[in-house]
């Protein structure tokens, strides 16, 4: 009860803590002067008499401990006492101390980075008011007005659909981010523009006067920051509009947009890119409840069904990030990669722990003389244990400043590599910060206390368990401690088998960034560039791209081909009918995908054609419809006899295409699922949107896309470009691909240092723990290389229990990341590499010290102690 | 001699150390002194767990300590009876007296 009262005095007693035990001593100290002048007075020697007064005054240590203990919060002092003495301890050993601090820094690190990039997907809400009450809904577009009209648990319903957009000014054109987005939204996210004005109701309806909304970002892009932007008109897709209001710095939502303009969202326009529908639930109302009405809705408005037509999904409700992480469709794919990254950083952070573990029962045996003496002092064994945990404290908040300060600078590190927003790649919202804030250090803290005291409560304990008077006989460091030398045995082989699963999953993860980048590109994707050019109108889409292609491969150094999506995003899926085959249900079509290309696409990528022909000036509009497949379209779907000559269509489309050659799987999707594909001649198959990959012989993608530039705006002046990128960096913008790799691979670097450094501990401990016994077994002529066969003899089978627990935890981790990761090693091959390395570094690291040991002189072994 | 000394009941040392400072403020020694001789030297009171309680006491209100001189003109902590500790004198004394009443009624009836 009255703690926090003595807690404050304590605090404000911190200087004067010396004064009150000071006048607990002098108040003692006048209690025995007085017994003893009495006791002179009664005719003792003074000797005597001093005597006399300590023995009738009892155990004065004790009784002044007592005493300062009722005064103030002594465990506090004791803490500080303790603190104090266990940096002197640790700066004694500076060889372990760096050790375990550098384990400690990687750990912890490497477990902050994660903590960040967690971050905004759990702990921290949106930078908006009451963010706890938006939520995202998978209620479809199309349907979007009935249920704004008939539910009530919102307290507005927003429904947006974000793509990319030609935006322009005055003459300079550039691709934006564009959100089509019902007017209320920004009342719903209850923000305020900085600038004009918001959307008023009834401006999204069709056949309002146009009107637009401009981000921070492109108000000081576009405009310098002019006051009187509102009024001023923009150009987006070709349709002028009028600006109404300018929105503040940080406000890009929903996901990452530049610009909005009211809109009653339909169908075909929330499919076209992204978009989904959010609201803000009325105080009050749960997920749960909105979601229950929202279905009600979602059941009155559907016309009864046929039985053979699948049910429709019932409608989610989730977080609002939900929607942006795929966990509201189901598909998480983010947090579990993210989750899955967390893991391993644990692990790793366990491992470190394991090292320190180890270094505070080394160092806790190795004082067991001290320990003895203190104990038999009157210091309880809590008190010990404590002072050890004390230690531990001092290195873990060292190791967690350290790995906060890594970690920060690593994702700092990381995130100046993310693609900037200006290009298609980005794929986190922009208001996602990842970055070291209240939230993360409270979980570091929290994270090194619980992890502190589990590296050091049981080697604390296990040190302090001994008896005091077999202690003080001299028995002190001896392998033979049984509780001390099980602990060591179950650190190798956790340490082991722990650093077996991340290295493996290190492997996994590297060798599947490896099969992506280099095993499937027949061409070398730093060298090829990739720009993207979207018309505003289909008028002359077919000329203006032809055009563009023969600009470009003539004379310019360049070869250069067109397809009608970026190398590695492949969006166009397409349910197909192959001649001769019946589909008797809707579903029952096959899904493929489809790439619309210029007659130079297969040479540019260096695709080889395995039979048949490519497309070539005979594919025209009006001639023969002509399609060329890959392998896994061949082999699915064409008799194997006679690929070439056979017909199927596109069910949205009339034409038979006939197959006219096929050529061999390319990386699809960005990921290396093989998939059916068939590709389309442009000429026969005009599209609004291309992509320019291409590849010259001199300059750098840079130069090249500044040639793309121009010939672009000479064809069309206001036409911008957008995207330039090289395939490469497309491929690392994929799923974030090149940084799970890199910190996949840093875990695992980190991984085998750590087993490294604390197999190399753990030997080294008891080794010395031995020296007694290795001093006798010299002397009794044991050889040298006997000493260390008996050493390995010892440590070996741990090693191989590690090896074969990490083994089945290994297995059970690559099930998991194939489940996640879309295309993961299981080559057997893996687990051999794996467990040669770890095994030559364990025995490496347990030969060292044996080695070194077994070069002692006997004599000096035995008179170690 | 040692034999002839009783041993303190247990809970009864705040008692006698809250009766001993009714009349005046006195420092630790004289506590002792003063218990020692009230009660004929048979209260043996172990000197050192005389200062813990005195301390705790101290904490919880009951008493309160002021420095100054000794007799022989040394710096000597005084403890005196606040109005708590004097309240707390009067129901410790009641419930001593209920307790003895109790013992000395088992201990004459047969």
């Amino acid at each position: 009860m009255k703690t926090p009262h003595k807690f404050a005095r304590w605090l404000c007693s911190r200087g004067q803590r010396r004064v009150v035990n000071h006048e607990i001593d002098e108040e003692l100290r006048f209690h025995l002067e007085s017994r003893m002048a009495e006791n002179i007075a009664a005719g003792m020697s003074p000797e005597a008499a001093a005597r006399a007064a300590r023995k009738q005054f009892g155990n004065l240590q004790g009784i002044r401990e007592k005493c300062r203990e009722i005064r103030g919060l002594a465990w506090l002092d004791q803490l500080f006492q303790d603190l104090g003495f266990g940096l002197r301890i640790l700066l004694e050993q500076p060889g372990a101390l760096a050790a375990a601090l550098a384990a400690l820094t990687l750990g912890i690190g490497l477990v902050t980075v994660m903590f960040c990039a967690i971050n905004p997907l759990v702990m921290r809400g949106l930078p908006l008011p009451e963010p706890d009450r938006l939520v995202s809904t998978t209620v479809p577009a199309g349907a979007f007005p009935e249920f704004r009209r008939e539910q009530t648990t919102f307290a507005g319903l927003v429904s947006f659909g974000d793509f990319h957009a030609n935006f322009r000014v005055a003459a300079k054109a550039s691709r934006r981010e564009v959100c089509f987005i019902t007017a209320n939204f920004v009342d719903v996210l209850r923000a305020k523009p900085l600038l004009g004005r918001a959307f008023l109701p009834g401006e999204d309806r069709a056949g309002s006067a146009p009107v637009a909304i401009l981000s921070y970002k492109l108000w000081q892009e576009e405009f310098q920051g002019n006051q009187n932007v509102p009024g001023s008109t923009v150009w987006v897709d070709g349709v002028a509009r009028t600006v109404v209001g300018v929105m503040p710095a940080d406000f890009r939502f929903p996901i990452n947009d530049d610009l909005w303009i009211a809109s009653e969202v339909t169908e075909e326009l929330a499919n076209r890119e992204t978009g989904f529908v959010f609201g803000r639930l009325k105080p009050k109302v749960s997920r749960a409840a909105a979601q229950a009405e929202l279905n009600t809705i979602w059941t009155r408005l559907q016309p009864p069904r046929r039985t053979d037509q699948p049910a429709l999904a019932s409608i989610r409700v989730g977080a609002y990030v939900d929607a942006l992480t795929g966990a509201l469709y189901g598909e998480n794919t983010v947090g579990a990669g993210l989750l899955g990254m967390l893991l391993v950083s644990l692990f790793i952070l366990f491992l470190a722990c394991a090292n320190v573990a180890m270094l505070t029962l080394g160092r806790a045996l190795k004082r067991g003389g001290e320990f003895a003496i203190r104990s038999a002092l009157g210091a309880s064994r809590r008190r010990l244990v404590f002072q050890l945990l004390a230690e531990n404290l001092v290195l873990f908040a060292a190791g967690a400043f350290g790995g906060t300060l890594a970690g920060g600078y690593l994702m700092h590190w990381a995130t100046s590599r993310m693609p900037s927003d200006t290009t298609h790649l980005r794929l986190y919202p922009s208001w996602w910060h990842f970055e070291i804030d209240g939230h993360v250090l409270a979980l570091v803290a929290a994270l090194t206390f619980v992890v502190n005291l589990l590296a050091g409560l049981w080697p604390a304990l296990q040190a302090t368990k001994r008896n005091v008077n077999e202690l003080l006989k001299g028995q002190t460091l001896g392998s033979s401690h049984l509780g001390a030398a099980g602990f060591q045995r179950l650190l190798v082989i956790s340490q082991v088998s722990a650093s077996l699963v991340i290295l493996v999953g290190a492997f996994a993860v590297i060798r599947q960034r490896q099969m992506l980048n280099d095993v499937h590109l027949p061409f070398d994707p730093k060298a090829m560039l990739s720009v993207g050019v979207e018309l505003s109108s289909a008028t002359n889409a077919g000329l203006f791209f032809e055009q563009l292609d023969r600009n470009l491969n003539q004379g310019q150094g360049l070869e250069a081909a067109l397809t009608s999506e970026g190398f590695a995003f492949w969006h166009g899926v397409r349910t197909i009918e192959i001649e001769g085959q019946s589909y008797p249900r809707e579903v029952d079509h096959p899904a493929v995908t489809a790439r619309v290309v210029t007659p130079d696409y297969f040479n540019v990528v260096k695709v080889k054609l395995l039979q048949g022909r490519s497309f070539g000036d005979e594919d025209r509009l009006g001639s023969e419809p002509v399609a060329v497949v890959n392998a896994t379209f061949a082999r699915r779907f064409l008799p194997p006899e006679n690929p070439a000559g056979l017909r199927f269509k596109d069910t949205t489309d009339d034409r038979w295409l006939t197959v006219v050659g096929c050529v061999p799987d390319v990386l699809t999707y960005g990921k290396d699922r093989r998939e059916a594909v068939y590709y389309l001649p442009m000429s026969q198959h005009p599209q609004t949107g291309m992509n320019v990959l291409l590849r010259g012989k001199a300059g750098s993608p840079l130069s090249w896309a500044k040639v793309v530039d121009a010939e672009v705006t000479r064809l069309q002046p206001d036409q911008p470009t957008s995207g330039a990128a090289t395939v490469q960096q497309e491929l690392d913008g994929v799923d974030g691909g090149a940084m799970d790799s890199l910190l996949m691979g840093m875990c695992g670097a980190a991984a085998l240092f750590l087993a490294a450094v604390g197999i190399f501990g753990l030997v080294t401990l008891s080794v010395n723990q031995r020296t007694k016994e290795i001093g006798i077994r010299l002397a009794l002529g044991s050889s040298k290389g006997g000493v260390v066969m008996a050493v390995l003899k010892q440590t070996l089978p741990q090693i191989g229990a590690g090896l074969v627990v990490g083994l089945l935890l290994a297995v059970a981790l690559v099930r998991i990341l194939v489940s996640v990761l879309p295309a993961t090693i299981t080559e057997p091959w893996v687990y051999i590499a794996v467990v040669m390395v770890l095994g030559s570094v364990s025995v490496t690291a347990v030969l060292l010290p044996a080695i070194r040991d077994a070069k002692v002189q006997p004599m000096e072994a035995l008179r170690y102690e | 001699m040692q034999n002839s000394k009783a041993e303190l009941l247990q809970g009864t040392l705040d008692l006698l150390i809250l009766k001993t400072l009714n009349p005046g403020p006195l420092h630790g020694y004289a506590i002792v002194q003063s218990i020692q001789k009230r009660s004929d030297d048979i209260l043996a009171v172990e000197e050192g767990s005389l200062y813990p309680a005195l301390h705790r006491m101290e904490e919880k209100g009951w008493i309160a300590a002021e420095w100054g001189r000794s007799e022989n003109n040394r710096r000597a902590k005084f403890y005196s009876l606040t109005r708590g500790g004097r309240r707390q004198l009067e129901e410790e004394t009641a419930i001593w007296e209920r307790v003895c009443r109790a013992i000395t009624l088992v201990l004459t009836t047969v």
